[in-house]
């Protein structure tokens, strides 16, 4: 049963999930874990505070799911916005704010070549493809944007760390999106 | 500075990045149910925005972690089950309907059909299964169900239904010759459409779908608006 569970679109997963299937949610984690699991991490610069809020969150997905509606997006990006939601409020909790890159590189186990699946692969690829789209973008829009998403930093305090005026973050936030946007549909 | 006349709409691209406090993301988002401009600029942005963590570097979540989480939700999908089939163990009965009687005598064949899903599936190792589905005429506008199974686990989907009321829901039973038990619940889309999962469909001689005023119902209150006869 497993093996045609895991040949299951996510939203037809989504609904076995709502119905209270734990093996179909087992491959929603299977599938997903990894990129929201990497998300919190860089986040959080720290396994322990990362694995707490995937916990959190994949948790809060079992017991919510009737909180997914697919015409609002794929179940992956659903994801991320939980994920991210909650390490934005741990982030400000903590007031432990950083746009350093994830602090403990030893800690986490980065996926190796040799270890991917052919789903990796493409992710690999398509991941490459998006960062090439965002180191393109201008340093100082790029940085507005790395302090807010990755950060978890209002757009108060970017400017306060950046000594700028409130309304350039918010301009260099939005012309760093469009910017990013039409990156993304060249390289689509 | 305005894009298009609305000085909110400076605020979408933070709001997109999670970069407003909790207080102006509940304001922003009041201002945008009434503002297409701004709703326009979110939607775009919050497509931008989802690619962000793609770039990142991949790390492999922790075994342990997954243990764990999985182990939370084996004990309380047990749990579920074991409450469900204690409450299914009344015998199967109609409450007076609050609508004029159904007649089902003329059945509108849904589709025949044992759809295929999933990412490039294939069923072609088994002989595909006919499901003919019953369908309330009264619900009728070009009302269609079909049932995807593949070994116990099921996937309804369905279309042209009417459209549900505030709190309303459409509720999926399973009939193993005991009485419904509940299983999922599902809404319509605004085109009519809707699926539900069916965990676990071995020794199930009918699937029904009601259409109930809330989920906290443990049998049906109205005649099915869908029927799917496995036997």
């Amino acid at each position: 049963m497993r093996r045609r569970l895991t040949l299951m679109a996510d939203e037809d997963l989504m609904s076995l999930v709502q119905a209270g299937d734990a093996a179909a949610f087992e491959v929603v984690y299977d599938r997903h874990a990894d990129p929201v699991y990497s998300l919190a991490y860089r986040m959080l610069g720290a396994r322990a505070a990362a694995e707490d809020v995937v916990q959190e969150a994949f948790t809060a997905v079992w017991r919510k799911s009737h909180g997914y509606r697919s015409t609002r997006g794929s179940v992956r990006n659903w994801l991320f916005g939980i994920v991210h939601h909650r390490a934005v409020d741990a982030l400000r909790r903590s007031g432990a704010h950083s746009s350093r890159r994830a602090g403990d590189e030893t800690a986490a186990q980065n996926l190796a070549a040799d270890e991917l699946t052919e789903v990796e692969v493409l992710r690999r690829s398509e991941a490459s493809a998006v960062r090439g789209a965002v180191d393109r973008l201008p340093t100082d829009q790029l940085r507005v944007i790395e302090l807010a998403y990755f950060g978890g930093f209002t757009h108060v305090e970017i400017a306060d760390v950046l000594e700028i005026p409130l309304g350039t973050v918010k301009g260099r936030m939005r012309l760093g999106l469009d910017k990013l946007r039409q990156n993304l549909l060249e390289v689509a | 500075m305005t894009r298009e006349g609305c000085d909110q709409v400076e605020e979408a691209a933070a709001f997109a990045l999670g970069s407003l406090t909790e207080l102006e993301n509940q304001v922003f988002e009041r201002h945008v149910m009434g503002c297409e401009t701004c709703a326009r600029e979110l939607r775009e942005f919050r497509a931008t925005v989802e690619a962000l963590p793609v770039a990142l570097p991949q790390y492999r979540a922790p075994a342990a972690l997954k243990d764990e989480i999985m182990s939370t939700v084996r004990q309380e999908a047990a749990r579920s089950l074991a409450g469900e089939t204690r409450a299914s163990q009344r015998r199967f009965g109609w409450r007076p309907s609050r609508r004029p009687a159904l007649a089902l005598g003329a059945l509108a064949t849904g589709a025949l059909m044992l759809g295929s899903y999933g990412i490039g599936a294939s069923l072609s190792e088994e002989e595909p299964q006919v499901v003919q589905a019953a369908v309330d005429p009264a619900h009728l506008r070009g009302a269609r169900a079909s049932l995807a199974r593949a070994d116990d686990v099921a996937v309804l989907r369905a279309s042209g239904l009417r459209p549900l009321g505030a709190g309303e829901v459409y509720v999926v039973w399973l009939d193993r010759g005991e009485g419904p038990v509940y299983v999922s619940s599902f809404n319509v889309r605004p085109d009519g459409s809707g699926q539900a999962g069916v965990p676990d469909v071995a020794g199930v001689r009918r699937i029904m779908v009601t259409r109930e005023a809330s989920t906290a119902v443990r049998q049906p209150t109205e005649r099915p608006v869908l029927t799917v006869d496995l036997t």
